[in-house]
């Protein structure tokens, strides 16, 4: 008779037991969550996309001395101004990227041409440019004039993603509204910005497993087309729906699109060992030893306490030794300081928060 | 009674002082200066009963003090008994909306091929804000009277040489000559709107000015002497401008003056 194998749980670090890896950790303790799979290192050339929490992390970068690209870049004016227009909020003024197909499509569009269907709308008489309606709040006076504007914007997305190091990308949302035809995804729902929502036209689709890992992956191998070394920062915006059109209660329908993002996240991490790394902002928000307190009292927008949660484990984690920001002279960069609690909802621009305006 | 009109200012006070030799006889005004350079012009203070100048000796230099007294009688200039004060060299910012906005194709303002389009509603959004980086000092705002107005600077003239780091911005923007007047006289009115808010007129140069490509004519600009005479002539400075200069934009600014005093 054999000996009985030691159980294949015995012996694991701390982190890998609940008791001692959460239970027992202090509160908004994030020690242990993070280990980088590759350090991103001050030459690099970040691009990053994604929904409203990617705002976030990019600005967090920026601030530590990282080299954010900024293909459309604003004049010098502050951020409350610049931001109403959709700069300085990502690497280009795409507005959030909130689904991975949006992303897919914008580089289809850039690299190969592709003619989104319904690509303008009108609201009163003004102009806007249907897969970035933020950018232009008022719109424009006419539909030559947003063509004229977006092919501008595709000339420097082309232009970012044909020479970035490193790709950070928020995954946001699974829901999303296309053309009937699902050949054209929009950031936000027909009538909520701009144009009109016309069943016949349009369609609500919510993005299974596959699609969003098959999105992200036409993503990458078209980065990596360009540059073979590039890297790919993945995180999952930890921000609810909200608003559902799936008919189920909301705070189900957020909890499968969340589940989706972060399995794909998961086998993105798990594929690609060498260039896809996953940082868990999602899981630092969202953990019980926060005990619910990184999110704001409507138990959606996230508290700038625990943006700085999460954004001080990522910066601890690429930057122990704070050598990214001396290239600087003068004293080490902070992290900004958290915003006051009444700025929370007006800290991210996210136009996902206008249906709010529509609810009940 | 002839308008008593106030020119406060720093160097570029010059000219205008120079060009008034030039037109006073047509003119029905009571004009008086007050300047210093730069330096010392941001040092000087405004008293409640509007005594604009060095209210405490002690804090200037000698040399600056005997200025003052040597050029303008006193150390202090009544602003009370004026009907209007002209603050001159005082800037709006201009090279900064320069070196922001003019790397834009601005909708129905400057369209430039090649440049990154921006639509006007941003525009109109982002001007102001940079006006409002510097913003004129409270106490020259919302006077009951006298009736407090700003003349722009001077643009440097066509001649500036891009390779001296204090013209480039504006070197560069004269290297497109695309509705640059035009693209100036939106700032201008943006600014203008702002500052009507705090009971301040601002009044811009006469355009003709200008040559097409935004900068200042070369024939208001050759010759200009510093407000210090017994300095040296200004040597590679395309801002400072000359006597011609001087009598044309004076006389603008007292039509402008007399035009506004004038009881209805």
């Amino acid at each position: 008779m054999t000996a009985k194998a030691p159980s294949p749980y015995r012996g694991l670090p701390d982190t890998a037991y609940w008791r001692s890896g959460v239970a027992n950790r202090p509160q908004f303790s994030t020690e242990g969550l993070y280990t980088p799979r590759f350090r991103i290192s001050r030459k690099a050339k970040i691009v990053t996309a994604g929904s409203c929490f990617a705002q976030h992390v990019g600005r967090t970068l920026k601030n530590a001395g990282f080299r954010i690209m900024d293909g459309e870049r604003g004049p010098n004016v502050p951020d409350s101004v610049l931001q109403r227009f959709g700069y300085n909020l990502y690497s280009a003024r795409y507005g959030n990227v909130y689904t991975t197909r949006q992303m897919a499509q914008l580089l289809a569009e850039a690299f190969d041409g592709f003619e989104p269907t319904d690509a303008i709308w009108e609201k009163d008489g003004r102009f806007y440019d249907a897969l970035r309606p933020s950018v232009e709040p008022d719109g424009l006076p006419s539909p030559e004039d947003v063509r004229r504007h977006r092919q501008s914007h595709l000339a420097a997305v082309r232009e970012l993603f044909s020479t970035l190091d490193v790709f950070v990308f928020t995954f946001g949302l699974t829901e999303a509204w296309m053309s009937q035809d699902g050949s054209t995804v929009y950031p936000t729902a027909p009538g909520t910005i701009a144009g009109d929502y016309d069943e016949t036209r349009y369609k609500f689709h919510n993005f299974r497993y596959n699609e969003v890992l098959n999105d992200f992956r036409a993503v990458r191998k078209r980065i990596r087309a360009f540059n073979p070394r590039a890297k790919f920062l993945v995180t999952v915006s930890p921000v609810p729906l909200t608003a559902t059109a799936t008919g189920q209660h909301v705070e189900v329908a957020s909890s499968y699109s969340k589940s989706v993002l972060r399995s794909v996240c998961g086998a993105l991490y798990e594929d690609y060992h060498k260039d896809v790394d996953y940082f868990p902002s999602y899981e630092v928000i969202t953990s019980q030893t926060a005990r619910g307190e990184n999110f704001a009292p409507n138990m959606r927008s996230v508290t700038p306490d625990g943006v700085q949660r999460a954004m001080s484990l990522f910066m601890q984690a690429h930057d122990p030794d704070g050598k990214v920001a001396p290239k600087k002279t003068g004293p080490k960069p902070k992290l900004k300081a958290p915003p006051k609690p009444e700025q929370i909802e007006d800290d991210v621009v996210c136009e996902e928060a206008l249906l709010e305006a529509f609810s009940k | 009674m002839n308008p008593r009109i106030t020119l406060v200012g720093n160097s570029h006070v010059a000219a205008l002082r120079r060009g008034w030799d030039h037109i006073k006889d047509g003119f029905d005004v009571d004009l008086q200066f007050f300047a210093a350079n730069s330096t010392l012009y941001g040092q000087l203070e405004l008293s409640k009963d509007k005594q604009f100048g060095m209210h405490d000796l002690q804090k200037y230099h000698p040399r600056h003090v005997s200025f003052l007294k040597d050029h303008f009688g006193d150390v202090t200039v009544d602003l009370s008994s004026s009907d209007a004060v002209v603050l001159v060299g005082t800037g709006i910012r201009a090279k900064d909306f320069v070196r922001n906005l003019s790397r834009f194709s601005i909708d129905g303002i400057r369209d430039i091929e090649g440049l990154p389009p921006m639509s006007r509603e941003a525009f109109d959004s982002f001007a102001p804000s940079i006006y409002q980086k510097g913003p004129l000092p409270e106490y020259w705002m919302n006077w009951s009277g006298p009736r407090v107005y700003i003349l722009v600077p001077p643009i440097p003239s066509v001649h500036c040489p891009i390779e001296d780091k204090r013209y480039k911005v504006w070197a560069q923007f004269g290297q497109t000559a695309q509705n640059n007047i035009g693209f100036l006289q939106h700032y201008h009115d943006i600014v203008r709107a702002e500052l009507a808010t705090q009971n301040v007129h601002l009044i811009s140069q006469p355009w003709d000015i200008l040559s097409e490509n935004g900068l200042t004519r070369a024939q208001y600009h050759d010759g200009a002497k510093r407000l210090d005479e017994t300095l040296a002539d200004y040597a590679d400075d395309y801002h400072h401008m000359n006597p011609t200069y001087g009598a044309k934009v004076l006389r603008h600014v007292l039509q402008t003056v007399q035009t506004d005093c004038v009881p209805a």
